[in-house]
């Protein structure tokens, strides 16, 4: 797959997240730089509609970064995207996403080589998975010769 | 070889046409279905609950079949209000579902639309009296008034779930069943009388397909459509003779499905047999369901309209069994007469109302098995579902697949027979609709 | 005013679609004041030459999914020669259920043209994926619903004729239909391209069930006990799709204690509808710790068939291919 350079998308939520990659910029930490950020208030924003449209808009790559529980800026932003996170992997590995292109992490505001060494394993690992295709649906036995209509 | 398609067909689900090849002095007829339905993609990895509504498009009755599947999967019987509410809506299925036969029947000589039959379109000499179908589509419209109230719609029901039904009836609409079944049966004798003298008595134009006559051996639940809960499947041919007899349950393993390159529609079969071919000229195996398969055994019905039009029949045409396209039509005004007289009984409020209208599954097994008698023939639903309830499997027969056989026989008959000499395109696609519509 | 011509077809379907067309009873006959039939192949078996000898048609109502490349010919064939296509259904509006075959990769063996068999009986070729009519040619209105609803049918019906209506019809399709479209009825024009008959929320707009507070501690399938009338089914912990799909319907099916599967479609402002469940869903239950969310998230099933029942060949945003519009 020599070439093909991953497209990350990442929510980085202002509080964390965020401040953690502002940091690692500043403190001129190495990084692979596939990542797009798009800077929300809360982890709990992303709306599923987004990740997915980025998916639809040519992401190879989807990442959702809040504050570990307990820290969350909001109270339980980062819970309710833990429960959406969730949901929306199942939905993901269903329609034949694989598993590992959508991830929710929790990043704290002092985790600036955490956040590094986040992003470098998911871009290593979609450069593993290679370009989002349109995803063909999940793998089904073929119909047998009983089964009537 | 020259070919001539005659496309498309009429009146029928699936979108088909008859290909006929004209063979020497012996032409030869393919009825093809052109385009799969691929009701097993839509069903396999679904909750095993969606089924019944899933399933419903291929015939309303395939929700309720679908119900009683379910009930046998979880191991539940539904309470009376809700055995009676599914069987009240059978019974309404069958009323609609022959009258809209009978109502497409008419418009072979009567334009539907009133207006452009006052001015003249439509046969230039009508048999049908002129007010007919504007009379069966009231009726029509009434009956599906009457399924939409029990179930919840009239195209694709929604209230027959796992146990039972989804809600009981609201307080008005006892008394508007009432008055529906009171309209109800008057229509479906009219019809009868009015379709009897002019289409099916000697010398009236559906006399001659007396002529076209496919005998299959008939199969039908024993005993018929009264009870839903139908015990055996049996299958007996022209003389009378069972050539089969199984339990709902093995209908799966009874009964099977073969597949040919020229159409997308399966056809059904009996396993034991093997697949005769459609040439043979030694039908072993093939059978049909259907209004005719249900009177064949020649019973007296138990309510008095629909007898007596039985014995009309019998005294117009000959002794059961039959097998022509007139005694399908005539069979359709039967059922719709007793379907009528059912509705009647049916829709009395004391049977819809009670304690429980479900009775709440407490465990899941692995496999759900069940079969009725729809207006079209019998029908069959087996599920297979893992332990999260999930369809890992599933057998469906309806009525498109265990008349696949004899529709295309009936085609190559058609074909065959000399009612007219040279037949202009229209008119062969005239007699192909006519001659499948009743079954 | 020279009547309008009309043609009704359907591809892959049920022929429920056109049956909602000769349903509306006691108007049928009023179709026929309005409208010249020119091409209707189920009802008064029109035959396919038929539509070569015909120069224009007004208005086509096509049904059905597009599975076979007859079908694609003959969608393209009517929207040559017509006006305005209407997609009449869930399946040609949307792919409807036909559709979810598109979630498997593997279907099994369909009858094709054999070349060693019997060539004088060839089928068409069946396509590899299942589409609505939108993404085969350019589609002008969407009557959703399978089948969309006789009320929803008679008002599509007066919108695209153009014809002015009765007071009650109005009212009655004005109370349900954006403003735009029951403006339009009312002065007989057009409605603009693109509408969808159906209302602009989603179907809690309409449904009567009493919705309290938005939280649902287990979840339940609709085989097990809930309360079928009263109180939101959502809020019982079923799937409900109501949330996010375009009402119109009346509320049909939460009505009688059975969970809406979407076959409206979504409304205007959702992306996507199994997007919009998850966030609707992961909203509503009610868990904090993770291993209290994975307990509570294995026991939703079969997400994708359920989130696109009707939709999955137009609106699910990973699966689709470019919608023509």
């Amino acid at each position: 797959m020599s070439g093909f350079e991953p497209k990350i998308i990442a929510f980085l939520c202002n509080w964390c997240s965020y401040v953690a990659a502002d940091a690692a910029g500043v403190s001129r930490l190495t990084q692979q730089p596939n990542v797009r950020v798009i800077r929300v208030f809360c982890s709990g924003m992303v709306d599923p509609g987004y990740v997915i449209k980025a998916f639809a808009s040519g992401a190879d790559g989807v990442l959702v970064a809040g504050c570990h529980p307990g820290d969350c800026h909001y109270i339980a932003g980062n819970i309710k995207a833990l429960r959406r996170a969730r949901l929306l992997e199942k939905l993901l590995h269903e329609l034949g996403v694989e598993k590992g292109r959508f991830r929710l992490e929790w990043i704290a505001a002092s985790e600036s080589p955490r956040y590094v060494q986040v992003i470098n394993a998911l871009t290593d690992e979609i450069r593993r998975l290679g370009p989002f295709a349109k995803p063909a649906g999940r793998a089904e036995p073929a119909l047998s010769a009983a089964t009537q209509t | 070889m020259q070919t001539v398609t005659i496309d498309p067909l009429r009146w029928q689900a699936a979108p088909s046409r008859v290909i006929l090849a004209a063979n020497g002095s012996k032409p030869a007829a393919r009825l093809q279905v052109t385009a799969p339905r691929d009701v097993a993609g839509m069903a396999r990895g679904r909750p095993v609950e969606e089924l019944p509504r899933i399933l419903a498009i291929l015939g309303a009755a395939h929700h309720l079949v679908g119900a009683q599947a379910l009930d046998q999967l979880f191991g539940v019987e539904p309470p009376p209000p809700a055995v009676n509410m599914r069987r009240a809506l059978l019974e309404t299925l069958f009323f609609s579902e022959h009258l809209q036969k009978i109502y497409f029947l008419l418009t072979a000589w009567e334009h539907p639309f009133r207006e452009l039959r006052q001015a003249g379109r439509g046969a230039a000499v009508s048999p049908v009296p002129g007010a007919l179908p504007d009379e069966i589509m009231h009726a029509l419209a009434l009956a599906q008034e009457g399924a939409a109230i029990l179930g919840g719609r009239s195209a694709h029901p929604l209230t027959a779930i796992a146990g039972g039904v989804s809600r009981y009836l609201k307080e008005d609409a006892y008394l508007r069943l009432a008055d529906i079944a009171e309209q109800c049966l008057p229509a479906a004798r009219r019809a009868a009388d009015a379709l009897r003298t002019a289409l099916l008595s000697a010398g009236r134009p559906l006399a001659a397909w007396r002529e076209i006559a496919v005998p299959l051996a008939h199969a039908a639940l024993a005993p018929p459509s009264g009870d839903v809960t139908g015990g055996a499947v049996v299958v007996r041919n022209a003389g009378g003779e069972t050539r089969a007899q199984f339990a709902v349950e093995e209908i799966g393993s009874k009964i099977s499905v073969h597949r040919e390159p020229w159409t997308h529609q399966p056809f059904a079969y009996l396993q034991a047999d093997g697949w005769p071919g459609l040439s043979s000229g030694q039908p072993q195996g093939l059978f049909f369901v259907g209004p005719l398969a249900r009177l064949n055994d020649g019973q007296p019905l138990r309510t008095p309209a629909a007898e007596e039009e039985r014995q009309r029949m019998v005294a117009e045409i000959g002794p059961f069994p039959h097998y022509s396209v007139a005694a399908a039509f005539w069979a359709l005004l039967i059922e719709a007469l007793q379907a009528a007289e059912r509705m009647a009984d049916l829709y009395q409020k004391q049977n819809l109302i009670g304690p429980s209208i479900r009775s709440v599954p407490a465990q899941m097994g692995s496999l759900g098995t069940a079969a009725l008698e729809s207006p079209e023939g019998l029908i069959f639903h087996e599920y297979r579902v893992d332990r999260d309830g999930i369809v890992t499997e599933l057998k469906v027969l309806d009525t498109a697949t265990a008349n696949n056989a004899l529709r295309c026989l009936v085609a190559q008959r058609i074909a065959e027979s000399g009612i007219v000499r040279h037949p202009t395109r229209q008119e062969t696609k005239s007699r192909m609709e006519i001659g499948l519509l009743p079954f | 005013m020279p009547k309008k011509t009309i043609a009704v077809h359907t591809a892959t379907g049920c022929r429920s679609c056109e049956l909602a067309l000769l349903d509306i009873h006691y108007q049928v006959q009023r179709l026929n004041r309005v409208a010249d039939i020119v091409y209707w192949p189920y009802l008064l078996g029109s035959p396919h030459d038929d539509l070569a000898r015909i120069e224009a048609i007004d208005v086509c109502f096509f049904a059905g999914a597009v599975r076979t490349a007859d079908e694609r010919r003959m969608a393209e064939q009517l929207r040559a020669k017509s006006r305005v296509m209407v997609a009449l259904g869930a399946c040609a509006g949307f792919g409807g259920m036909p559709g979810l075959a598109n979630l498997v990769k593997e279907t099994g063996p369909l009858p094709s043209a054999d070349p060693s068999a019997d060539t004088t009986a060839e089928l068409p070729a069946v396509e590899p994926q299942v589409s609505g009519l939108t993404q085969v040619v350019t589609v002008d209105y969407v009557v959703p619903g399978c089948p969309p609803t006789q009320s929803l049918v008679w008002s599509a019906l007066q919108g695209v004729l153009g014809e002015g209506g009765a007071q009650a019809h109005l009212a009655y399709a004005a109370g349900r239909l954006p403003k735009k479209i029951a403006q339009a009825m009312a002065s007989g024009v057009q409605p603009p391209r693109g509408t969808v008959f159906a209302g602009e929320k989603a179907v809690c707009a309409s449904c009567s069930r009493v919705k309290e507070q938005k939280r649902f501690e287990s979840v339940k399938r609709p085989y097990q006990a809930y309360e079928s009338t009263g109180r939101c089914l959502l809020e019982q912990g079923l799937v409900c799709s109501g949330i996010a799909t375009r009402e119109g319907c009346g509320g049909l099916c939460t009505g009688v204690g059975i969970p809406c599967r979407g076959c409206f479609g979504k409304p205007e402002a959702v992306y996507d509808p199994g997007a919009k469940m998850v966030a609707a869903i992961s909203s509503t239950f009610d868990a904090e710790k993770p291993q209290k969310i994975d307990a509570v998230v294995d026991q939703f099933l079969d997400l994708a068939g359920t989130f696109y029942r009707y939709t999955l060949p137009t609106q699910c945003a990973l699966l689709n291919i470019q919608e023509k519009g």
